[in-house]
């Protein structure tokens, strides 16, 4: 009953639109009360919550089995980013936790894990249950999850080598041991926010298009400037290619920011932020110099909120091409509260339109040109995705 | 000199119907004579005894510009009667009706509503009222004296101090004509002392009285040329042409029935006396304040820093772990913000909403100005304080800010508005909590604020007032100069 409470609550005190689009959150109430009441067990009284959010018809708003919840968060977050790391960043391809990126000159490499390979079983737990287990969720949303929590299954003391099961090349279960080391990138914080570890790499691919990627929109000291210096650098090159995959947001006004690196003119918005409180209207100021070629986003399912709003607003304003596939369609603050139950509450505290009055929460943003990765890609050494960039910025001559 | 129109409005119009009671004249002996005599004079002078005494009521249409005439400060239908009711109706500067009626002294503005003056203002408001008290000498200023002989224009005048008078009322008499060349005296409000003039450019005779036509009038700092455009006698019916309107009338049954609210007026002005009054903000030319910007429940802390000079020069930076340094001023010519998300930007105007501490004291001098109705709502408590809560309107009608005023204090506690940002329009709510006495005035040095949802804790380390400002602080940043046009006036 006190979970009950809590999830009445926090919706009235909390959606974005006061009036719940006209919804009697009151009566809805009223006739929620006495049948969690008489509930007989745990999984009832989820689904009388669901149906009773369901009644908001709104995205993003979800009850978590204390069971799915548990290992997506995977105990302490906010020691995640200083762990220890094998190197391996995973993607979610056809059901299977597959190694998407490895690290250079991390343990991983140096143990022989290529791009393609199968996470089969982490640190003796096998892996197929957890993605049964997210099978629930919306597909995006799933993928997201699903990926962030074997992230951090990979990761843990640098005193305890990762014992990893994984499927080769050759369809081959391999059992590896592999040291941990200190991952990539830069510790930042950022008010209440876990530590998280800022990657930036900018590099000049071999058709001449230029390569940004950033894992997170944090830290805009030291990223922005190097954003521009990317930006600067590339000035003569026939595209940029801004790889956002992965990138599940941060802080917000950074999309108006890097917005402002391609963009000259001024008055041109990426959307709108509607609180309880204000509208917010993500307007981009032009920077002195901006960069007038072509412009391609990459994104996945794992790319969410601040992306999510950079990549639909320069779509919208047919400034980007977007590649990929659909992204996670959580473009708004969302925050996830524990019940007193175990059971997790997920919420939005805004709603989302890009600058053409599409709604990004709860449907992301659908590329131009949808590009899947294959395991069979990886384990060939290509990135599709990107791969398709370059061909539409440099298209290839016969 | 350049008009100061914080200076103009605050009874301004009373003045002028203040003026309009010329003076008597005596002979022209070379030793100083009475009074009396100076006073005769200038009756006879003017019309004579019977002329003056018959006149029952007058009506002045009146106006005042600057003195190049280009504008017109003042405009004004003004109305007395020998029963001492006055009414004034007023266009210029303000929409506004005000008078005596029976010994009451009201006023009515479009900007604050119906109000019922007291204590000095009353006084100054029942001396303003009396019509052609010149007539009345005898017993207005039974112990009134020459004090001696002056230059008024290059002509010789008798100075005549008109006693007994609170206002410090003196009058100059041509020794050649015996007509009124000047009259001087204090106003004196509740909002403070302010020396009034008026020295007699040109006369006119209507219904065999001759008066002053055009005049040249000094109030405190500001200069203008008065003239009466119109005059008419005895042409108001008493009772009915001179009662005050229905609104105070209202005014006046709540207020002695104990239900009516201050008026928002005086509830704003008396701020501005606790605050430290008009002369210290009137002083205030520079500000240095630092301190921190505590974004509660956010585990965050930002060092903040604002540099003001009082000609539109400002400075202010705000360091936020994760976000970097915001931020914003002026040279006094070009605006511009920058920081390290949105890049350096020359803005379309300047932008003070931000902590609300910035120097402005002739927007809180001059609020008049800029609003178009302020009210008085109710009275509550706020916080455990009991509060005015007064509606500020622009001039087009908008409610552009929720004021809440101690009533114990009277210092502002709570305001409440939308702050203009380059993303729209945030809801801002800043609590004053404490206050420090800096240069003579009370400056805010902790303020709550709830911007957009998001509650913050402003918290002044160091508040220097009227220092010795460093000019470089205000420079404009080399990259925001290479965003300006070439043909820019900056250097």
């Amino acid at each position: 009953m006190e979970s009950f409470e809590t999830v009445w609550r926090t919706v009235r005190d909390r959606h974005p639109d006061p009036k719940l689009n006209g919804l009697d959150w009151q009566a809805v109430h009223d006739s929620t009360k006495p049948r969690i009441a008489k509930a007989q067990s745990l999984d009832e009284v989820r689904s009388l919550l669901s149906e009773m959010l369901a009644k908001l018809s709104a995205s993003h708003y979800a009850i978590i089995p204390a069971e799915l919840y548990k290992p997506l968060t995977g105990g302490d977050s906010s020691a995640a980013a200083s762990e220890a790391s094998p190197g391996i960043t995973p993607v979610i391809i056809g059901g299977k936790a597959v190694v998407g990126r490895v690290e250079k000159n991390s343990p991983a490499e140096r143990a022989g894990i290529k791009p393609g390979m199968v996470l089969d079983a982490i640190a003796g737990d096998i892996v197929a249950p957890l993605l049964e287990l997210t099978g629930a969720l919306k597909d995006q949303e799933a993928q997201r999850l699903v990926q962030r929590s074997v992230s951090r299954k990979l990761n843990g003391s640098a005193d305890k080598p990762l014992q990893l099961d994984v499927v080769d090349e050759n369809g081959a279960r391999k059992h590896l041991e592999i040291e941990r080391a200190q991952p990539e990138g830069k510790l930042v914080t950022f008010g209440n926010l876990p530590e998280q570890r800022i990657v930036f790499e900018s590099r000049a691919l071999p058709s001449g298009a230029g390569y940004i990627r950033f894992n997170e929109f944090l830290d805009p000291v030291s990223i922005m400037p190097r954003f521009e210096a990317a930006v600067k650098q590339f000035s003569k090159a026939p595209g940029i290619i801004l790889d956002l995959r992965g990138n599940p947001g941060g802080i917000g006004i950074m999309a108006m920011g890097i917005a402002g690196f391609f963009i000259d003119k001024t008055g041109q918005k990426l959307g709108e932020m509607k609180m309880r409180e204000a509208t917010l209207k993500f307007v981009i100021f032009p920077r002195p110099v901006t960069y007038p070629g072509k412009l391609a986003i990459l994104v996945d399912a794992g790319s969410a909120s601040t992306t999510e709003i950079l990549a639909q607003g320069l779509q919208d304003l047919q400034r980007a091409r977007i590649f990929g596939t659909r992204t996670a369609g959580a473009a708004l603050p969302s925050d996830i509260v524990r019940l007193p139950d175990g059971d997790g509450f997920q919420f939005a505290q805004a709603s989302y339109t890009s600058d053409k009055g599409k709604v990004l929460e709860g449907n992301g943003v659908t590329p131009d040109v949808e590009v899947r990765q294959t395991q069979e890609a990886l384990l060939a050494g290509h990135d599709l995705v990107t791969e398709a960039a370059e061909a539409w910025i440099v298209p290839v001559r016969n | 000199m350049t008009l100061s129109p914080k200076l103009l409005k605050p009874g301004l119009f009373l003045c002028a119907i203040s003026l309009f009671c010329a003076v008597m004249q005596a002979a022209v002996p070379r030793n100083l004579p009475a009074a009396a005599t100076v006073f005769d004079r200038y009756i006879d002078a003017t019309g004579g005894r019977a002329a003056w005494n018959s006149k029952r009521t007058e009506r002045d249409e009146i106006e005042g510009r600057s003195l190049d005439g280009q504008h017109v400060l003042l405009r004004a239908t003004v109305a007395w009667t020998r029963q001492g009711n006055s009414v004034s109706d007023v266009k210029v500067p303000e929409e506004a009706r005000e008078g005596v009626y029976n010994g009451v002294a009201w006023a009515w503005t479009k900007l604050s509503g119906p109000r019922i003056k007291r204590g000095p203002d009353r006084e100054e408001a029942l001396r303003g009222s009396r019509m052609l008290e010149e007539a009345d000498w005898h017993s207005l200023y039974p112990k009134s004296r020459v004090e001696g002989i002056e230059t008024i224009n290059g002509k010789p005048c008798y100075k005549v101090l008109l006693l007994p008078s609170a206002d410090q009322r003196a009058e100059w008499f041509d020794l050649s004509t015996g007509l009124l060349a000047r009259r001087a005296s204090v106003v004196l409000a509740s909002a403070g002392a302010t020396p009034v003039s008026y020295t007699v450019e040109s006369w006119r005779v209507r219904d065999g009285l001759n008066q002053p036509m055009t005049m040249l009038a000094v109030r405190g700092d500001l200069q203008y040329r008065l003239s009466v455009l119109n005059v008419a006698y005895n042409d108001l019916r008493e009772p009915d042409d001179v009662r005050y309107p229905a609104q105070v009338e209202g005014r006046l049954q709540d207020e002695r029935a104990g239900k009516a609210l201050p008026n928002a007026e005086e509830i704003i002005e008396r701020h501005i006396f606790e605050s430290g009054g008009a002369s210290a903000y009137e002083r205030l030319k520079t500000q240095r304040i630092t301190g921190t910007i505590d974004f509660l429940n956010r585990n965050m802390e930002a060092r903040t820093e604002t540099w003001a000079a009082g000609d539109g020069r400002y400075y202010q930076s705000v360091d936020i772990p994760g976000l970097g340094k915001q931020e914003e001023g002026s040279d006094g010519r070009v605006a511009w913000e920058r920081d390290p998300i949105l890049g350096p930007r020359a803005k379309p105007r300047r932008d003070l909403t931000g902590l609300g501490v910035t120097l402005d004291a002739a927007g809180i001098l001059g609020w008049r100005y800029m609003l178009g109705e302020v009210r008085t709502e109710a009275l509550e408590i706020v916080d455990g304080h009991e509060c005015y809560r007064v509606t500020l309107r622009g001039r087009k009608g908008r409610l552009t800010a929720t004021r809440w005023y101690d009533r114990k204090t009277g210092l502002l506690y709570r305001t409440s508005s939308d702050s203009q940002t380059g993303m729209g329009n945030v809801p801002t709510v800043l609590t004053y909590q404490a206050w420090r006495t800096v240069e003579g005035l009370k400056w805010p040095v902790r303020i709550h604020m709830t911007v957009s949802g998001q509650e913050l804790i402003f918290k002044a380390d160091e508040v220097a007032l009227n220092g010795t400002l460093d000019d470089g602080v205000f420079t404009l940043p080399d990259e925001i100069r290479k965003l300006l046009p070439e043909e820019s006036p900056v250097q």
